[in-house]
């Protein structure tokens, strides 16, 4: 009776591993199947557009990105299908990286391009890379995004930046100190005012290096609270020590408050360096009531290539605005991907990638060239506001003007 | 001249910094001293009075000053309004008072952003240009902010003190009861206070605006400021909430000019922690007035 249970149970427990292996093998054929007449049937090349869509600087990802495929399905498409852009909001990280999942799992995207806050894009990176999945970032700027490409390439590959990192920037704004603000202008005194995240500190610690190495002097150096509402203590600071610039690393609408605040006081020095709502440059004068006038800071209007100001002018003529610098980046990562996918032939993952990284593509960004931690090896001009416009003025070969000191100076 | 260029700016930006403080704090001092309420929609009406200017000086083409002048009317009536019709229905219910203002503080900012996006507007100084005090040049609006805060509290302390309403809105913060007994309309009381508070609130926003941008989130930190200031005043007393504001105001300039900007928060909310550690109901709370 034991034996006969025992029979019993073993020819059942046999017939029902079976029946499962049979089970998992159907489902698995199935699921791959209908993958592969998903994928087969597909007519789409499609392309996640993640950003916070609520403002400006998610919208203009997904603005740009359509941009790109609108023109690129009214040349053709890509390997004879069109591309078509699928939004996706970035709120807080966990938000985020459900957006990022269901990009992959229910749109089945084939690569992603935009992102814009760094401590949110650092939380989905772990989820890019299990995805495996393209990602061209282009608004992010932590330098931690790409620091895993190089030491942990076969997960991290995926990940691209069509943008300047912060460290980069840093670089940058010491270069216009030197042919600008001191070339031009003569300087050699300057305070830095950041404010105090780990970014703008991260960003600080390599200009003031690289500025005392040029033989300039920094007068003054100090960090305020993102929420500043008055920036006359650091105003007068910098006046007490005789500064002759104040370069501003913001991000925030304290960058609205500072160039008011400079024009209503008018301190005994310029004003210049990074300053994230200057960025918008269609309507950083109107916002500031003009107070911005002589403001040389980063982003403008500038024709980096043959294609920027032919961007600029049929975005502004679409959107009634100019683009933020998240959309710009959005158009030139649309038609890297097209290229890369015609390059390679495909629209698989390891395919994009390896041609991704072959990419030399003058875009509106510049000539996009990707470094071995899969930057982008472009320049950020800077602009100086004068009469309602933002001149390009850095670097010279792509500038439209020359800086003018404040007259009050 | 330098030192002393420091000391008018320190002068001149400390009493604007407190007269702003104290128009916040005075209001909630004065909406909890007669109706027991902590009303976090307070920012929300510091935040409407600097979009409702924007709002009347560009769309209805009034004068920035006239626009500035009937936002604060405007919030003023819209406070009284609100307690009318929002609080006084649930007055009794006190922990529903305080969520429906919490609730009411975020559907401002909420429908700020829809009616007008998330973008900042820019107010012009009501005053252009600057004045040069002892070889420092101060931007006028700072000097209307320490006159135009400096005369609405002296209104507000002659209202008070010196009239008859004035003498009632205090009976009803001693005794409720006691003030219906003895024929005062409460309920009138209470829509008043919250009208005075809601004009004050809305003037501070008005003032401060032309010197930053007004933004859905702009009435935030002036709302944690002002309970800040309130607690270490003495929750109840209008007295206690003004020298608080003085004295915080002060201790924010000295620190930001003298120090550095970035220990402001940190200076003034450690001087607040020890002053409690040592008077635990702030600096004039264990009398409690009749504000």
């Amino acid at each position: 009776m034991e034996q006969r249970n025992h029979g019993v149970s073993r020819r059942h427990l046999l017939r029902q591993a079976a029946g499962a292996a049979a089970g998992a093998g159907w489902s698995f054929y199935v699921i791959t199947r209908s993958r592969t007449a998903r994928a087969g049937e597909a007519s789409a090349f499609r392309v996640g557009a993640l950003g916070p869509l609520t403002d400006f600087t998610g919208r203009d990802i997904l603005r740009a990105a359509q941009m790109a495929a609108e023109e690129i399905n009214q040349a053709g498409g890509v390997l004879g299908r069109p591309v078509e852009v699928v939004p996706a909001d970035e709120g807080d990280p966990e938000q985020t990286v459900r957006a990022f999942q269901q990009l992959v799992t229910r749109d089945r995207v084939h690569a992603v391009v935009g992102g814009f806050r760094s401590g949110v894009i650092l939380a989905v990176l772990p989820h890019v890379a299990r995805a495996r999945i393209p990602f061209i970032i282009t608004g992010a700027a932590s330098p931690d995004i790409t620091k895993d490409v190089r030491r942990n390439y076969r997960s991290f590959k995926y990940i691209f930046r069509a943008w300047v990192n912060s460290n980069r920037q840093a670089v940058n704004l010491a270069g216009v100190v030197k042919e600008i603000l001191n070339g031009q202008a003569g300087f050699t005194r300057f305070a830095i005012d950041a404010e105090n995240l780990k970014w703008a500190r991260d960003y600080v610690d390599i200009l003031k290096p690289l500025l005392l190495q040029s033989g300039f002097d920094v007068v003054y150096e100090t960090f305020h609270d993102p929420a500043i509402t008055d920036f006359s203590p650091i105003f007068e600071a910098a006046s007490r020590a005789r500064a002759q610039v104040l370069l501003e690393i913001i991000s925030n609408q304290a960058g609205y408050t500072i160039v008011k605040q400079w024009k209503a006081q008018r301190p005994r020095f310029a004003l210049a360096g990074n300053n994230n709502p200057s960025y918008l440059v269609s309507s950083f004068w109107r916002d500031t009531e003009g107070a911005c006038e002589y403001e040389l800071s980063a982003y403008v209007k500038a024709p980096l290539s043959s294609k920027s100001l032919d961007f600029w002018a049929r975005f502004e003529a679409r959107h009634k605005e100019s683009p933020f610098y998240t959309g710009t980046g959005a158009y030139d990562a649309v038609y890297l991907l097209k290229l890369a996918a015609e390059r390679a032939g495909s629209f698989g993952a390891d395919e994009l990638v390896e041609a991704l990284e072959q990419s030399d593509y003058e875009g509106v960004i510049g000539r996009i060239r990707f470094d071995e931690d899969h930057e982008a090896t472009i320049p950020l001009p800077y602009g100086q506001w004068i009469k309602g416009n933002k001149v390009a003025v850095w670097p010279e070969r792509f500038s439209l003007g020359r800086y003018q000191v404040p007259p009050w100076l | 001249m330098q030192a002393l260029g420091t000391a008018a700016a320190v002068i001149v930006y400390g009493l604007g910094v407190s007269g702003i403080y104290a128009l916040m704090a005075v209001g909630v001092a004065l909406i909890y001293g007669v109706g027991r309420v902590i009303n976090f929609a307070h920012g929300a009406f510091y935040t409407l009075g600097a979009y409702l200017t924007y709002l009347m000086a560009t769309r209805l083409a009034l004068p920035w000053p006239v626009a500035a002048a009937a936002a604060v009317l405007v919030v003023g009536l819209l406070g009284a309004a609100y307690d009318r019709y929002v609080l006084a229905p649930i007055r009794e219910k006190e922990i529903t008072v305080w969520i429906l203002t919490f609730a009411t503080a975020f559907l401002v900012r909420e429908g700020l952003v829809l009616l007008l996006g998330a973008r900042p507007y820019s107010i012009p100084s009501f005053v252009p240009g600057s004045t040069r005090l002892l070889g420092q040049s101060i931007a006028n609006q700072r000097l209307l902010i320490v006159v135009a805060s400096a005369v609405a509290l002296g209104l507000l302390w002659v209202l008070l003190y010196r009239t008859r309403t004035g003498k009632a809105l205090r009976a009803v913060a001693q005794t409720r009861y006691g003030a219906h007994l003895v024929g005062i309309p409460v309920e009138r009381a209470h829509a008043a206070v919250m009208g005075i508070s809601a004009g004050l609130a809305a003037l501070a926003g008005v003032l401060i605006s032309p010197i930053a941008v007004v933004t859905p989130d702009m009435g935030f930190e002036p709302l944690l400021l002002s309970f800040t200031v309130v607690i270490f005043g003495g929750i109840g007393s209008l007295r206690g909430s003004l020298v608080a504001a003085l004295l915080m105001g002060y201790i924010s300039t000295l620190v930001s000019f003298l120090v550095s900007p970035q220990y402001v928060t940190f200076s003034a909310l450690a001087t607040v922690f020890l002053v409690l550690l040592v008077r635990p109901t702030g600096l004039f709370g264990a009398a409690v007035e009749g504000a």
